[in-house]
C-alpha cells in the first residue's frame, strides 16, 4: 500500500498553522465593540440616506439650525478628550487621574445632552414641530437618536465609573470599561460631525 | 466558568450557548406553528372559500402579513442564527462558548419578547396588521387595512426588539468566529455550516438596520403625524395631514433590508447542506474553498440587488437595468454550489438515510426555485408575472420549502448529538416523503395559475373572466395538499418528542462525522464543551474515505501522518 496520504487535505498545500494567542476580556470586547460600530454605523448611514432622498421631494424648507449646536457639538468634542484622557491615564499607570477623567468626560456628555434638548425646546417654541416639515421631523428623528445612544452609553459609563471608584478590586474588568467607554464617546462623536454637517449644510 | 447549579440558571438563565440554542429553537418552532396555521386557513379560504367562518377579507390579509413575517424573520431567521449559529458555531470551532455569553443570554430574551409582543397583536383592538409583510406604506398606516390602529404598531415595536436581539447574538457569533477559534482552526479549516453561518450574520448585522430604520420612520408617521413615507393622501373622503412623503424611499429601505434577508436565511442552509451532504455521500466536498468563496460573493452581491423587488414601482430603465444584471450574476456563484453538490454526490458512497434524504430534496427544490429566479431577475419577464402566483411559487420554492427541508435534515443530523438519541427513522422517512412530495404538489402548479395571470393577495375569485373553473379546481387540489403536508408535521414534531425518551443510544458519533463537534468528550456536550483541554485541529473537515485509513473518515482533531512517529499509522 502506497504512502497514507490525506487525500484532497489541506496540510498538502499547507496553509500557516498558527495558533492564536488566548484573547483577552480586552480584545473580546473590542472586537465586539467594532462590529457594534459598523452596525450602528450603517444605521445612521442610512438616515443619513433617507434624508437625502426625502429632501429631494419638494416641500423641503430648509432648517436655519440653531447656533447652540456649534457650542454643544465643543461639549461633546470635550467630553470625546476627556475620555481620551481617562483612557491614557490608565494605560500609563496614573491612576489618579483616571476617576476624575472619567466623570468630567461623563459631565460634558450630559451637558451637551442638556443642551440638545435646549434646542429642541426653542425649536418646539417657535413653532417647529416633529409633524411639521420633513427637514424638521428628520432633525428631532436623528438628534433624538443619536441623544439615545449617548443616554446608552452613560449608562455604561456609570457602570465602569462606579467601579473604577470603588477602588482597584475588579482593576482589569474596569481597564475594559474606560476603554470600551472612550472609544464609544469618539465613535459618537464622529457620527455627530457627519451628522451635523449633514444637518447644518442642508 | 462557573458551572451553572440549580435548575432555573441551568435552563432558564442560562448563559450555555447549548440552552440558548435549544430555547431559541423552540420558540421559533412554535412561532413557525403559530404560521403554518395560518397558512392552513388560507388555504382553506382559496381553495374552498367560505368554509372558514371568520375568514373575511381582513382576517384573510392579517393571515397573510402575519405568515409572511413569523416565517421568513421570526422563524428561519431565528433558527438559522440564534438556533443553529448558537449551537454549531462554538462545538464547530473548538470553543467553550460564545464570547458573551451574557449577552447571548440577553439576545434570547430579547427575541422572546419580540415574539410575545407579535402575538399579542392578535389580541390588541382590531387585530394584527394586515399590510402584507413588506408593510408597504401608506397602506399600511391607513384605514382600510386591516389592523392600523394597534397591529401595526406591535408589529414595527415587535420587529425593532428583534433587531435589537439579533445585534446582540449576531455581534457573538461573529467574534466568536474571528477570535475564539481553538489551536489550529484557521479559516479555511472551519466547516461551511459555520462559513453560512458567519457571513448570514455579518449581512443580518449591516441588513437588519435599514429595517430598523424603515420601522422607526414608519413608527414616526403613524404617531407622530410626520411625512417620511406619507404622500398627500385622501382617505374615506377626507385629506389627511400627510404632505410629500415619498413611498418608494420606503421600498428602497425595506428591501436593502428584505433581499439581503433572503441570503441570510439561504447561505446557513447552503453551509449545512454541504455539510450534510459531505458527511452522508462519505466524501469531502467537492471544490471547498469554491463554496467558501461562493458564500462571501452571494452575501456581497446581495446588497446590489435589491431593486429588483421593485421593478413594478416606476423606476428608471437604466436602473431596472442595472438590478437585473446584478441580480443574474449572482445565479453564477448560486451555480457553482448546486454543481459542488452535485459533484459531491458523484461517485460517493451515498447513504440514504434521512439527513441526507432532506439534503438531496433541497437541492431539488432549490434548483426549481432558483431556475424561476432567472426568469423574474428579467425586468421585462417580470412586469407581467409580477403580483401573480408565478412569484408565490417562486419564493416559495426557493426561500420556503428549500430552507425549511435543510432545518429539517439538520435537526435530524445534529438531534443525536443535543439529546445522546437517534430520531426514529420510519418517521422520519415516512414525514419526509409527505413533505417532499407535497410541497412540490402545493407549489409546482402554482407557476402555472401565475402564468394564467392569477393575482396574488386576493382572499377570493370567484366572478372573474379569465380565471377558468380549472384554475379553481387546481387550487382546490393545492389546498387539499397543504392540509396533508401541514398536518403531517406533527409526525416530526412526535418524532422529537418521542425519541427523546424512546429514541435509540446515538454515541458520540453515530454518522462517522469529522467536524469537531462530534468529537466532544461528552454526548450531549457539558457545560464548557471540551473537559479539561481544548481539542487541536490538524485538518479540514472533510477528510472522509482518506485511502490508507482504516475507517472512513478522519477527525479534525487528528495529527496528520508526518506529525506522528514513524510506523505508527492511522
Amino acid at each position: 500500500m502506497s504512502e497514507p496520504k490525506a487525500y484532497p487535505s489541506l496540510e498538502e498545500n499547507p496553509v500557516r498553522d498558527f495558533s492564536l494567542p488566548t484573547p483577552t476580556d480586552l480584545t473580546l470586547a473590542r472586537g465586539g465593540l467594532r462590529m457594534l460600530f459598523a452596525v450602528l454605523g450603517v444605521m445612521f448611514a442610512l438616515f443619513a440616506v433617507a434624508y437625502s432622498m426625502r429632501m429631494h421631494m419638494g416641500d423641503w424648507q430648509v432648517l436655519v439650525d440653531p447656533w447652540q449646536l456649534w457650542l454643544n457639538t465643543a461639549m461633546l468634542i470635550a467630553g470625546s478628550v476627556a475620555m481620551e484622557i481617562a483612557r491614557q491615564s490608565w494605560r500609563r499607570g496614573r491612576t489618579q487621574w483616571v476617576g476624575p477623567a472619567l466623570l468630567i468626560g461623563g459631565g460634558f456628555a450630559v451637558v451637551f445632552l442638556a443642551g440638545q434638548l435646549w434646542v429642541w425646546s426653542m425649536l418646539t417654541s417657535e413653532g417647529y414641530l416633529v409633524n411639521g416639515n420633513p427637514a424638521t421631523s428628520f432633525f428631532y428623528l436623528i438628534t433624538g437618536l443619536h441623544g439615545l445612544h449617548i443616554v446608552v452609553g452613560l449608562g455604561f459609563w456609570a457602570y465602569g465609573t462606579g467601579k473604577v471608584l470603588r477602588g482597584a478590586e475588579s482593576a482589569q474588568r474596569a481597564g475594559v470599561s474606560i476603554e470600551l467607554c472612550s472609544s464609544y464617546w469618539h465613535f459618537l462623536l464622529v457620527v455627530w460631525l457627519g451628522l451635523f454637517a449633514l444637518l447644518a449644510n442642508t | 466558568m462557573n458551572e451553572p447549579q440549580s435548575f432555573w440558571t441551568k435552563y432558564v438563565w442560562s448563559q450555555d450557548h447549548k440552552v440558548i440554542a435549544v430555547q431559541y429553537s423552540i420558540t421559533a418552532i412554535v412561532a413557525g406553528i403559530v404560521a403554518l396555521v395560518l397558512s392552513v386557513l388560507m388555504r382553506m379560504q382559496l381553495g374552498f372559500p367560505d368554509s372558514v367562518p371568520f375568514m373575511d377579507s381582513e382576517a384573510y390579509y392579517q393571515a397573510m402579513t402575519l405568515h409572511g413575517m413569523i416565517m421568513v424573520i421570526y422563524l428561519l431567521t431565528a433558527l438559522f442564527l440564534g438556533g443553529f449559529g448558537n449551537y454549531m458555531i462554538p462545538l464547530m470551532v473548538g470553543a467553550r462558548d460564545m464570547v458573551f455569553p451574557y449577552l447571548n443570554m440577553l439576545s434570547y430574551w430579547f427575541y422572546l419578547l419580540s415574539v410575545i409582543v407579535l402575538m399579542a397583536s392578535f389580541f390588541v383592538p382590531g387585530g394584527p396588521t394586515g399590510a402584507g409583510w413588506t408593510l408597504y406604506p401608506p397602506q399600511a398606516i391607513l384605514t382600510g387595512t386591516p389592523g392600523t390602529d394597534w397591529g401595526i404598531i406591535t408589529m414595527l415595536i415587535s420587529l425593532a426588539i428583534f433587531i435589537v436581539a439579533a445585534t446582540m447574538g449576531g455581534l457573538n457569533y461573529v467574534t466568536t468566529v474571528l477570535q475564539a477559534r481553538c489551536r489550529g482552526m484557521t479559516l479555511m479549516r472551519m466547516p461551511l455550516t459555520v462559513w453560512g453561518i458567519f457571513v448570514a450574520t455579518i449581512m443580518a448585522l449591516l441588513a437588519f438596520p435599514a429595517l430598523f430604520v424603515s420601522a422607526v420612520m414608519m413608527l414616526f408617521d403613524k404617531l407622530l403625524g410626520t411625512s417620511f413615507f406619507m404622500p398627500a393622501v385622501v382617505s374615506m373622503g377626507q385629506a389627511l395631514d400627510y404632505d410629500g412623503g415619498s413611498p418608494v424611499l420606503f421600498q428602497h429601505l425595506f428591501w436593502f433590508f428584505g433581499h439581503p434577508e433572503v441570503y441570510i436565511v439561504a447561505l446557513p442552509a447552503f453551509g449545512i447542506v454541504s455539510d450534510l451532504i459531505s458527511v452522508h455521500a462519505r466524501k469531502n466536498i467537492f471544490g471547498f474553498r469554491m463554496m467558501v468563496w461562493a458564500i462571501v460573493f452571494i452575501g456581497v452581491l446581495s446588497f446590489v440587488v435589491w431593486a429588483h423587488h421593485m421593478y413594478v414601482s416606476g423606476m428608471n430603465p437604466y436602473f431596472g437595468f442595472f438590478f437585473a444584471i446584478t441580480t443574474l450574476v449572482i445565479a453564477v456563484p448560486t451555480a457553482i454550489k448546486v454543481y459542488n453538490w452535485v459533484l459531491t454526490l458523484w461517485r460517493g458512497d451515498i447513504h440514504l438515510t434521512v439527513p441526507m434524504l432532506y439534503a438531496i430534496a433541497f437541492i431539488s427544490t432549490f434548483v426549481i426555485g432558483g431556475l424561476t429566479g432567472l426568469f423574474l431577475g428579467n425586468v421585462i419577464v417580470d412586469i407581467p408575472l409580477s403580483d401573480t402566483y408565478f412569484v408565490v411559487a417562486h419564493f416559495h420554492m426557493v426561500m420556503g420549502v428549500s430552507p425549511i427541508l435543510v432545518i429539517f435534515g439538520a435537526i435530524y443530523h445534529w438531534y443525536p448529538k443535543i439529546t445522546g438519541r437517534m430520531l426514529n427513522d420510519t418517521i422520519g422517512k415516512t414525514h419526509f416523503w409527505i413533505t417532499f412530495i407535497g410541497t412540490y404538489a402545493i407549489y409546482f402548479p402554482m407557476h402555472y395559475l401565475g402564468i394564467l395571470g392569477m393575482p396574488r393577495r386576493y382572499y377570493a375569485y370567484e366572478n372573474y373572466e379569465f380565471i377558468p373553473q380549472s384554475a379553481h379546481d387546481l387550487n382546490s387540489f393545492i389546498s387539499a395538499m397543504a392540509i396533508v403536508v401541514a398536518v403531517a408535521q406533527v409526525l416530526y414534531i412526535y418524532n422529537l418528542f418521542w425519541s427523546y425518551w424512546k429514541g435509540k443510544e446515538a454515541g458520540p458519533n453515530p454518522w462517522g462525522a469529522t467536524s469537531l463537534e462530534w468529537q466532544t468528550p461528552q454526548t450531549p456536550p457539558v457545560h464548557g464543551n471540551w473537559g479539561e483541554k481544548l481539542p487541536e485541529v490538524h485538518r479540514w473537515a472533510y477528510d472522509y474515505s482518506v485511502p490508507g485509513y482504516d475507517e472512513d473518515f478522519v477527525p479534525q482533531t487528528q495529527p496528520q501522518p508526518e506529525d506522528r512517529p514513524a510506523g505508527e499509522m492511522a
